[in-house]
């Protein structure tokens, strides 16, 4: 009964919506996902990890309503359980080499806590300050990009900061 | 407090993980391949990203099973024969279900209808083709282990007109 089907148009509607997703959103995932692994292999595994689970699996409710932001924060989850695998802190410093920062002992540190830091914010936090910082967006734009009010988006990067400098301070202080 | 603040600012200027735009391209590429691949795996023919997770059309029960006949029959689908294995499959008369979910189906744009030529005392007979869509619309209701034969309570709790016939 069952005879060989000629694949159609309507057969890569799945593989067409996942393209588009991924042109979309692979930049701000993968600088998220970056500014929390620190490397730029884990950051793609991340990423990754994010589409690979839309291939496998319908998505939560939670992407339908804003799909820009579920992947910013899957990828950002993805890149954390990376980070705190059994790789964790170990991981981060062999990869230090791989960032273009100074060889400067201190500016090391500095960098190394920032990313330690990183990994403990929320991710659509980490999703403003990557846009602020890494890609100098206005609070407007931010908030235009990533769905929000320009108000919200002044406010959480207000209390971020903080929240940053603190965490930064914790284990023993940058100053 | 002002001058911390400033500080963090900078902070974040000068040591935030940076990618170059190069730098995100070729990841780009690179981790689309291993997508590409991971892709290749899977049956992705009647999925989709939104909606109900399906990019063909759900079908009920009788929709199935007219919609089954109808693709079996091929060109000779009339209301009568399908109505004739529709009966088979339900174990009662089914002439005036199948009727009316020919039309839905039809509406719906799973199947087309063609009028043959017109007789010297019938109607002209109407035949009844499955669509691509259909054709999807049926792939999906087989993979979510719908059943061509019906057990008789399940009929009537899905009955939607009151059999007068």
């Amino acid at each position: 009964m069952e005879t060989a089907r000629i694949p159609t148009t309507k057969d890569e509607t799945f593989r067409q919506q996942l393209d588009e997703l991924y042109r979309e959103n692979f930049q701000l995932m993968y600088r998220v996902a970056k500014s929390v692994t620190g490397n730029k292999h884990d950051a793609e595994d991340a990423v990754q990890n994010v589409f690979v689970k839309l291939i496998q699996g319908q998505p939560s409710s939670n992407f339908q309503k804003n799909p820009k932001a579920y992947l910013c924060k899957a990828a950002m989850n993805e890149a954390r359980n990376i980070v705190r695998s059994c790789r964790l802190r170990r991981e981060v410093e062999a990869d230090m080499s791989e960032l273009d920062i100074a060889a400067d002992g201190d500016k090391d540190k500095l960098r190394e806590r920032l990313i330690a830091a990183l990994s403990e914010l929320d991710p659509h936090l980490v999703a403003m300050l990557t846009l602020r910082f890494e890609q100098g967006y206005s609070c407007k734009e931010i908030a235009e990009e990533l769905g929000r009010t320009n108000l919200g988006v002044r406010l959480n990067l207000h209390r971020v900061l903080r929240k940053l400098g603190k965490l930064m301070k914790d284990p023993g202080g940058i100053q | 407090m002002k001058r911390k603040k400033m500080n963090m600012h900078e902070t974040l200027k000068r040591h935030w993980p940076k990618a170059s735009q190069e730098e995100v391209e070729a990841a780009s590429a690179s981790v689309w391949k291993r997508i590409e691949a991971e892709l290749d795996k899977h049956d992705t023919s009647l999925r989709s990203l939104y909606g109900d997770g399906w990019s063909a059309a759900p079908l009920e029960q009788t929709e199935f099973q007219v919609l089954t006949a109808v693709s079996l029959l091929g060109d000779r689908g009339t209301l009568k024969s399908i109505t004739k294995m529709v009966d088979k499959w339900t174990g009662r008369e089914m002439v005036g279900h199948v009727y009316l979910t020919l039309a839905r189906l039809a509406e719906r744009e799973l199947l087309t209808v063609h009028t043959g030529p017109a007789t010297a005392n019938d109607e002209p007979p109407r035949r009844y083709e499955i669509t691509e869509d259909g054709d999807r619309a049926l792939r999906r209701a087989k993979i979510e282990g719908k059943e061509l034969m019906t057990a008789r309570e399940d009929l009537d709790n899905g009955c939607t007109e009151r059999s007068g016939f």
